[in-house]
């Protein structure tokens, strides 16, 4: 389609209009195109959206080509030069909405990733620090030699009276050794090698407080000095008789009393280093 | 005389003027069109489906474009190829939206298995 025979059709379309000026319709001239209107409506969106903030300069090349498309559409209503600038437009817009969206996404991801760098390295750090005697003492009940217990003076590791003494006696038995080479293994290389230890011996009811007194502190004593004999160090640990006062279980049957024959060894939050 | 036919050649000359823009090649429009074909390309267009279909619509105006060149009908081309441009220029923006989301995706995927690493340590 040539321009200036456009322009001779147009001419002689006018001349023809301004013929049947007077007649029913007046002047009204074809209304904007479909795309005309989608690229005005669209524009008015984008406007009041992310565009602007994050893709000025996108935003600024539709609004260029909307301008351009309204003066066409003053110099040649409803005509395909219309129509293609009207789409022209309309695809810029969107474009530029687009541009903004993805711009705006990408600062988020940057600030993820930061995030999700500073978590990696906090987990890192948390696995560094585990403590040792958790894991070692953790094997020690998979054994079933121990029972360990967590409260407010720390953790308790306790030992079964029957796998380390003979009935009544403050001896260790030879079976005691294996287990308690474990406990010290275990003790030694306790990261936090500050932590005091408490040994505390316990008896169930039978005989007297006095004579169940006596009994539990030899025994304490007895497991101390074997741990110190095995290399932890004297000044962490101590010995503590508390005969039958703390009892686990009720002292009503042979089990419940087995229960209560007991040494536990307790490792302090409290440092030893007064 | 004289004076009519210096009218008519001013009018001629007029007429002329109008149709020589429309008659140069769009040359400004094409590259401008291949150069955003191109950079939708290597923005990743051809791996997001909507991306694709504008960067389709953009070839095939920019082929359209190149052929109305060919007949010498300057003005469709240089329309065409506009054309061709704007569509292109959506291609890569919806291109580099989708990059960003396949990319907050993992992002999301490595914070889970952090999370998951956290709770099995803390036990």
């Amino acid at each position: 389609m040539k321009q200036h025979h456009h322009c001779i059709t147009r001419a002689v379309t006018l001349c023809l209009a301004s013929v049947s000026a007077l007649a029913a319709f007046g002047c009204a001239s074809p209304g904007p195109t479909r795309e005309l209107v989608a690229a005005r409506t669209t524009y008015n969106q984008a406007v009041h959206g992310v565009a602007g903030k994050e893709a000025p300069e996108k935003l600024y090349e539709a609004k260029k080509a909307l301008t351009y498309a309204e003066w066409v559409h003053d110099d040649d209503p409803g005509s395909r030069e219309e129509r293609h600038n009207g789409y022209i437009a309309l695809r810029l817009t969107q474009a530029a909405m687009v541009e903004g969206q993805a711009r705006h996404a990408q600062r988020d991801l940057v600030a993820q990733r930061g995030q999700l760098e500073s978590a990696r390295r906090a987990v890192a750090q948390m696995q560094q620090t585990q403590p040792q005697t958790t894991v070692d003492a953790v094997s020690l009940c998979r054994a079933r030699l121990a029972q360990l217990k967590e409260s407010d003076e720390g953790l308790t590791l306790s030992l079964s009276g029957a796998v380390l003494f003979a009935f009544n006696k403050a001896t260790l038995l030879p079976s005691a050794e294996r287990v308690l080479d474990e406990v010290a293994t275990a003790l030694k290389s306790d990261k936090q090698s500050n932590r005091t230890l408490t040994v505390v011996g316990h008896t169930d009811s039978v005989g007297t407080d006095a004579a169940n007194q006596a009994l539990s502190i030899a025994r304490a004593q007895a497991v101390r000095n074997f741990l110190i004999a095995r290399g932890v160090s004297a000044n962490r640990i101590r010995a503590v008789g508390r005969g039958e006062a703390q009892p686990v279980a009720q002292n009503d049957t042979p089990e419940n009393r087995a229960q209560n024959r007991r040494v536990e060894i307790v490792i302090s939050e409290r440092t030893a280093s007064r | 005389m004289q004076r009519l036919v210096t009218r008519y050649a001013i009018v001629a000359a007029g007429l002329m003027l109008i149709g020589c823009a429309s008659r140069k090649p769009p040359t400004r429009e094409l590259e401008s069109a291949s150069r955003s074909i191109g950079a939708a390309q290597e923005a990743g267009a051809e791996e997001h489906p909507q991306a694709m279909l504008h960067l389709n619509l953009a070839r095939e105006s920019l082929t359209a474009g190149e052929r109305y060149i060919a007949e010498r009908e300057m003005a469709d081309a240089r329309l065409l190829l506009r054309r061709a441009r704007a569509d292109a220029e959506m291609a890569g923006a919806l291109a580099r939206l989708g990059n960003t989301r396949v990319e907050a995706t993992r992002i999301a995927a490595q914070a889970r298995e952090l999370e998951r690493q956290l709770r099995s340590a803390s036990r």
